[in-house]
């Protein structure tokens, strides 16, 4: 096992053992995730300002988040690290005891959906950025921005508001969405 | 909050969960609104998956797999969690509000208590903070709203109908951000009666002669 966190895994074989989870409730292929994602999880904790301890167990409670979150997942609307993450995201607010964020429903009727062409001045529809895209991207970012955006996600106040993460953002989306997306 | 942020600084904060609950349900209720930001938010959630896959990984400490399976054979053999079913919205006034501010509201849209003052009228809503006010309100369509500069952040949503200010033209789902450097007139456009959501950390400034009575005396 120990060997499997160490190395980097492909988007298709994450995703696939997710529907494995999520379709026969497999903990083989579950094993696969913990392995890649545990540690993951454990070191964005530690990041985020929880000790060694603390980290250990949230990093068993996003887990736990995933694996009975696994039905929701859904590889049309996002890559697998991308919705691990989202959970990531709401293990760490649990531990702060905030209440869940208000968020968007996408099955919501009052919800305005994505218009079928390019008529809209809007430009024309595209889908989601796949994390491929977004590697790619995070790649080409100098390492100390990669530093500082993985900060501000991780909630630090450090750099929050500062030009450089104003550039490293407006870099991101540009490069994902495309100029003027 | 000295400086605005900008649209990109509100998206990615909250990808990050760091957003006050207010300024989250906003910046939510905007997404529901429009496709264009949730492209963008997409791209900043696709960012955070990225981030957490190059993450230099912890190591565990030992035996915790084991200790996790542990907890699986607790979790019996249920089935997967289920969302649960969210009622459906059948008025009007509830088609015109998407989610989450529809489930903000005090009361159904249809039912809301407006308190008024002049060619506006407004409800407050309840986020559980006194930092910041949050406030629906609707202008009646082709009336002035007072010119006024911002002690601070001001968040404008725009829902149904639309305004036009200094800095240009703002229809449903669009969002303005104005800061301490901002001043100006929300003019409603003609037609539909403008309703939006406000998020604001200070109070407003009324500007012009006698300005700060009436911004006493002023009810929003």
């Amino acid at each position: 096992m120990a060997s499997v966190t160490e190395g980097q895994r492909g988007e298709a074989e994450l995703a696939a053992a997710l529907t494995a989870v999520a379709e026969r409730r497999d903990r083989d292929a579950f094993a696969l995730l913990f392995a890649f994602y545990a540690p993951r999880a454990k070191a964005w904790f530690r990041g985020s300002g929880a000790d060694e301890a603390v980290a250990e167990e949230l990093a068993q409670e996003a887990m736990l988040a995933v694996w009975r979150g696994a039905t929701g997942f859904d590889r049309r609307r996002a890559d697998a690290s991308t919705w691990v993450f989202t959970l990531v995201r709401g293990t760490a607010a649990q531990a702060l005891r905030r209440e869940p964020r208000p968020d968007f429903d996408p099955e919501d009727p009052a919800l305005v959906a994505e218009p079928y062409n390019g008529s809209s001045e809007n430009g024309p529809a595209v889908p989601p950025p796949s994390g491929s895209a977004a590697q790619a991207v995070v790649e080409r970012l100098p390492d100390d921005e990669v530093k500082l955006l993985r900060m501000f996600y991780q909630g630090q106040e450090a750099g929050a508001g500062s030009a450089r993460l104003r550039a490293a953002l407006a870099r991101l989306r540009d490069a994902l969405a495309g100029r003027g997306g | 909050m000295s400086a605005a942020p900008t649209h990109d600084e509100l998206l990615a904060s909250h990808v990050a969960g760091r957003l006050p609950r207010p300024v989250a349900l906003l910046v939510a209720t905007h997404l529901a609104l429009s496709p264009q930001a949730r492209r963008r938010y997409r791209c900043f959630e696709a960012a955070g998956g990225v981030l957490l896959d190059r993450i230099e990984p912890a190591p565990l400490a030992p035996g915790a797999w084991d200790r996790f399976r542990a907890r699986l054979d607790d979790e019996g053999a249920g089935g997967p969690a289920r969302p649960e079913p969210r009622p459906t919205p059948t008025g009007r006034g509830e088609l015109a509000i998407p989610r989450p501010l529809r489930d903000h509201l005090p009361a159904a849209p249809d039912e809301l208590r407006w308190r008024r003052s002049g060619n506006a009228s407004a409800v407050d809503l309840d986020l559980g903070t006194t930092d910041y006010r949050t406030t629906l309100i609707r202008v009646r369509a082709g009336s002035e709203f007072p010119k006024h500069g911002h002690g601070g952040l001001e968040l404008i949503l725009t829902l149904a109908g639309g305004f036009r200010d200094e800095s240009g033209r703002y229809l449903r789902g669009d969002l303005q951000i104005a800061d301490p450097e901002t001043e100006h007139q929300p003019v409603a456009e003609p037609g539909e009666d403008w309703l939006w959501l406000r998020v604001l950390d200070a109070p407003l400034r009324l500007s012009g002669p006698l300005g700060r009575l009436k911004s006493r005396l002023w009810r929003f």
